[in-house]
């Protein structure tokens, strides 16, 4: 479960190092600054700068290739900017205090090739230093359909399982910022159902929620919405909005091309 | 304008007589299609006798152009769609009628008709046996009279279908690539004179230009009509007929003739005996040979069935090599020549220089006539276990799927492409087996070299046995495997022939016995250094006779196999080269099929893995508890082995501390699972909110508790064998282990991926000195084991001066724990070490680091 923030404080403000007049802050999930990316065959993410406030619930749109996941990947701390910088909740990605506020669901979902579905939840619950996890390890596996594979390596199943098993440890630890990677990818009806269900209760548990998808069920419930097109930030701002600027479908998915 | 193909189910293209008279006749129109070559008025033929009821179908007029303008065209080019349309129409014929068509030649010109209108989708058919049959059948005579009007017919327009009709372009681009290499026939229905070209009066008036198209074969049209009767053969004699031209071989069939008629009758000839419709090149010859440009051949034309097939294979084959080409090329260009170069100049170097060492520790005196008899009598047993090992490991590849490793790609298009897998598979096999002889013969001269050097007889002498010896055991094991592989072995059916064929081997070569085992004979292969004996070949040709069979039944290797294998094999061979130990581990268990339990050999009850034991502990055992008795065999048979080297170290033989150290080392890899799980999920790692270094060393204590369970193996090994060794045992079997643990944990942990950029370092140091870093990184572990087995060594050493043993080994072992513990201490800290000196050294540059480590 995820910790309300403590109301900004003005003192914190007049206290800054670098001695500037001191306004009120208010503590964002993320701040992404002029930053960058390029794997060396050419610009992936051309310098971008937003800022996710805390409990916010964005959805981030874009074709193939746009720069999503790595945008994602580099707030998570897995990659290194080019050049700008990312922080989350005022720190360096990748670092303690991130890791333990910070959950992120990859478009790939990798497991332990020796454990079980619950005990991949039972280390990760309790490396978060989790008291009692074992019921909320239940409702989430049964959430997601499978608590009757709870017992079985995650390794040896289909696509549709692995993604629900990688969502149930994504969503056992505690974390007041979560980032999606393409999640409703392979997951059948009750799959999406459930995971739509998770993220609303994960919002309003408080929590911020950046989810990369093309699932128009997904951004019809955000209230605001990123687009990226080849590397650049092309749309931000009210999701009804870019509905009808086009950049979503009505059928459903994202149509940039 | 429409296509009519897709109605109903088209009518017979052959009908007897008898059927047309079972017909409805509101909707047939019979139609005389009575024409000669030889230019006799087929009008006047139907006006002196027709079957009465008929209408009269002027091929000139109502079945071609008028239109002759382009010669390449022929004779005899189809009307406009719309210009048949009217055609029809006036005579009577609509688009619903069934048009039922004859002629007195048994189908020549009415055969014409029929695919013409078939090709628009309309229901027509030849009256098989033409007017001679229904006169034979019917008692009433002919009917007479010039043709009269009959009320016009609705018979919709309707374009020719390109696909149903060659044109002259196409025909030129498949002649210029082969008739057989595009898998296609070309017919040609005219008289066997005009097919060859042979030129006389007759045939020069039909064709100018004598000779048929490249590449056809001659197909009369009256070879497939009984001259008797008139009538089409039977469908068996048109079967036969077509297969000897190789119809049946080919993926198309094209038919020609003069101008475009009695191509046709092939045409029908076909579609009766149940042949896919062929196409027709309505130019001909007529409009072929109008261009002198284009290419004729004359004489005969064999269609030999053998040559096709072969021809069509010949294609696959050159496309294959083709490929292989291109791929070899592009491979050549990425290759770094310096790099591969300087490779390959170290390991030679390594491995010319760890040979004379090995030979500086045989010392070189002959060894006493005793002994050199033993080795006579003893060795054949002995030796001969490799050749039975070899078959042993060969059944079992091939039962799992091996020998044979192919790139994916080749699996997904080559393998799966109309192309015999045997030929793809052959080479793949040959490299496979000449890398097996070449290796395994190598080392075979290597151990043979070293032999002789204390035995008598020279030592090139020993050397060439021994390389014979070698070989021979490495083709059984290629030839075993091909063969389980193709015959599909089961695995148990493997291992238990194995097993038998090893006890017998090994009860044999034991001295007291009297048995002759299996592998006497390639044992004896390894003496001919000393003495020759023939019969000794025969295991060789065994192995012949394997590879043979193996080869010869390639295509039965299992697809599934092969491309489960082929993607493991490739990257297995790349890190091997990277002496990236832990890949090779795990691709070796991919390729072996050895995986996790599904069910834990013992459960941890839920409610126990709560509180008290840290979350790597319980991880630890969930993942030590799910290894497979594959391993845990694998685990234990290690142990037993470092326990006998140790044994043989106490009793004299020094160098054994390398078995022990490689044994152990092994062995600390498999145990280090747990530990090595969270390098291979790095990623995962570092999403924890727990310092790397610290989860590493907390999951490496479970190892350490399986490590005193391996400790007391060893111990009891050690006891078992020598009585006296307890006290020895016991101090020296820990260290041993626990240094073993600490080299595999350091190999593995030097996989993980820095988390602090490291920026441009590694580029600036010279090749000699980053190749000889790499070296040093890949041995360092393995000598980190060996060091863990010296204790024992200290042991020896004290017992040959004759004072206590234990004194020294403690001493050794103490050395020992306290390095591992250094080690530890590295794995913990090595993160924030490397990240200060990173630190410093940007400091020193004068600017700050972006740092994604710990905090």
């Amino acid at each position: 479960m995820s910790r309300h923030p403590k109301p900004p404080s003005a003192q914190e403000g007049e206290n800054s190092s670098t001695g500037r007049k001191a306004e009120p802050v208010l503590p964002a999930a993320l701040i992404a600054n002029n930053v960058a990316k390029d794997y060396g065959d050419g610009p992936a993410l051309y310098p971008l700068s937003l800022r996710i406030e805390e409990h916010e619930k964005v959805a981030l749109i874009g074709h193939n290739g746009s720069g999503k996941t790595t945008f994602l990947r580099m707030a998570t701390g897995l990659l290194e900017p080019a050049s700008g910088s990312i922080t989350v909740f005022g720190q360096a990605p990748g670092s303690m205090d991130a890791r333990s506020k910070l959950s992120y669901l990859a478009d790939t979902p990798t497991f332990y090739d020796d454990l079980s579905v619950w005990e991949h939840l039972e280390y990760t619950a309790r490396l978060h230093n989790m008291g009692t996890w074992e019921q909320k390890a239940a409702d989430l596996l049964g959430q997601l359909g499978i608590y009757d594979r709870a017992d079985d390596l995650p390794t040896r199943f289909s696509r549709g399982l692995k993604q629900k098993a990688a969502i149930a440890i994504a969503f056992i630890r505690p974390f007041e910022l979560m980032l999606v990677d393409e999640p409703f990818v392979g997951l059948d009806a009750d799959g999406k159902e459930a995971l739509l269900d998770l993220f609303e209760q994960a919002s309003a548990d408080g929590a911020a929620l950046v989810v990369a998808t093309h699932e128009l069920s997904f951004v019809a419930r955000t209230a605001r919405t990123i687009a990226l097109r080849d590397g650049s930030l092309v749309f931000d701002g009210e999701s009804s909005q870019a509905e009808a600027r086009g950049l979503v479908a009505v059928e459903g998915t994202a149509t940039q091309d | 304008m429409e296509s009519l193909n897709e109605l109903e189910p088209k009518v017979p293209i052959v009908i007897s007589v008898q059927d047309l008279q079972a017909l409805d006749r509101t909707d047939v129109v019979i139609a005389d299609v009575r024409w000669y070559l030889d230019g006799r008025d087929g009008r006047k033929a139907y006006t002196e006798g027709h079957i009465p009821g008929a209408i009269f179908v002027d091929l000139d007029r109502d079945l071609a152009s008028s239109d002759r303008s382009d010669a390449t065209h022929g004779r005899h080019p189809f009307p406009t769609p719309s210009a048949f349309a009217g055609a029809m129409s006036r005579l009577g014929i609509g688009s619903d009628s069934h048009v039922v068509a004859y002629d007195d030649t048994g189908g020549m010109t009415a055969s014409r008709l029929v695919v013409m209108l078939r090709m628009l989708g309309c229901k027509a058919s030849v009256l098989d046996g033409g007017i001679h049959a229904w006169q034979r059948a019917n008692d009433q005579p002919l009917a007479s009279g010039k043709p009269t009007t009959v009320k016009a017919a609705s018979f919709t327009t309707v374009e020719w279908p390109v696909n149903q009709i060659v044109t002259k372009q196409e025909l030129d681009s498949i002649v210029a690539e082969g008739a057989i290499n595009s898998r296609r026939v070309l017919l040609d229905a005219r008289s066997g004179d005009r097919f060859q070209g042979v030129v006389t009066e007759a045939t020069a008036k039909l064709d100018p230009r004598p000779g048929h198209i490249p590449g056809a074969f001659s197909a009369p049209w009256n070879a497939v009509i009984d001259s008797d009767t008139s009538s089409f053969k039977s469908v068996e004699e048109l079967q036969s007929h077509y297969e000897s031209l190789c119809v049946d071989l080919a993926d198309e069939v094209i038919a020609y003739c003069g101008s475009g008629i009695s191509a046709c009758a092939n045409i029908v000839a076909l579609e009766h005996a149940g042949y896919p419709t062929p196409r027709l090149f309505v130019a001909s010859w007529s409009g072929w040979s109008s261009d002198s440009e284009t290419p004729v051949e004359t004489g005969t034309a064999t269609p030999d069935r053998e040559a096709f097939t072969t021809q069509v294979t010949a294609i696959s084959s050159n496309a294959i090599r083709a490929l292989r080409r291109a791929r070899q090329k592009n491979r050549l260009a990425e290759v770094e020549w310096f790099e591969a170069l300087y490779r390959v100049y170290l390991a030679a170097f390594i491995f010319g220089g760890g040979i004379l060492f090995i030979s500086g520790l045989v010392p070189d005196q002959p060894v006493a006539d005793s002994m050199a008899a033993d080795v006579s009598k003893f060795g054949p047993g002995w030796l001969g276990l490799a050749g039975i090992l070899a078959v042993a490991m060969g059944l079992r590849s091939g039962s799992r799927g091996g020998p044979l490793a192919i790139e994916e790609a080749d699996v997904r298009h080559v393998l799966l492409a109309p192309v015999s897998r045997r030929r793809v598979l052959l080479r793949p096999a040959v490299q496979r087996l000449r890398s097996a002889m070449f290796a395994t013969g190598a080392a075979g001269a290597v151990a043979g070299q070293l032999a002789g050097r204390r035995l008598p007889g020279s030592g090139m002498s020993w050397a060439m046995s021994g390389a014979l010896w070698g070989a021979t055991a490495g083709a059984l094991f290629v030839g075993a495997a091909l063969c389980a592989h193709s015959l599909k072995l089961r695995g148990w059916m493997a291992t238990s022939i194995g097993g038998a064929l090893i006890a017998w081997q090994i009860a044999a070569a034991l001295p007291s016995s009297q048995l002759t085992g299996p592998g006497d004979l390639h044992g004896g292969l390894a003496l001919w250094g000393e003495r020759t004996q023939f019969n000794e070949l025969i295991p060789s040709a065994i192995a012949a006779i394997l590879i043979g069979i193996g080869l010869t039944l390639l295509a039965r290797q299992s697809l599934e196999a092969l491309s489960r294998r082929s993607a493991l094999v490739t990257q297995l061979r790349f890190a091997v080269t990277l002496q990236d130990l832990r890949t090779v581990t795990l691709l070796r268990r991919q390729l072996s099929q050895e995986r996790s339990r599904n069910r834990p050999l013992i459960k941890i009850k839920r409610k126990n893995s709560r509180g008290r034991f840290s979350a790597e502990w319980i991880r630890g055992w969930h993942g030590l508890l799910r290894f497979p008795l594959s391993r845990i065999a694998r685990i234990g048979t290690l142990a037993i082995i470092a326990g006998l080297c140790q044994v043989a170290m106490y009793n004299g033989t020094t160098p054994a501390a390398i078995g022990s150290g490689l044994a152990l080392f092994i062995l600390g890899l498999e145990i280090c699972e747990p530990f090595a799980q969270e390098i291979d999920q790095g990623e995962r790692t570092d999403a924890y909110p727990k310092a790397r270094g610290v989860m590493y060393i907390a999951l490496l204590s479970s190892t350490a508790v399986v490590a005193i369970m391996i400790a007391a193996i060893m111990i009891a090994t050690m006891g078992l064998v020598e009585p006296n060794m307890w006290s020895i045992a016991a101090i020296c079997a820990i260290p041993s282990v626990i240094g073993a643990i600490a080299g595999a944990a350091i190999n593995i942990v030097s996989g993980a991926p820095d988390q602090v950029s490291s920026t441009a370092q590694a580029n600036m140091m010279p090749p000699e000195v980053a190749g000889t870093v790499s070296l040093i990184k890949a041995i360092w572990p393995v000598l980190l084991a060996v060091f863990g087995s010296l204790p024992m060594v200290g042991a020896r050493m004290a017992i040959a001066d004759g004072n206590p043993p234990e004194a020294p080994a403690v001493r050794i072992a103490i050395a020992i724990a306290l390095l591992t513990f250094i080690l530890a201490g590295w794995i913990r800290f090595r993160d924030d070490i490397k990240k200060s000196l990173n630190n410093a050294a940007a400091e020193s540059r004068g600017q700050k680091t972006r740092t994604g480590g710990n905090s």
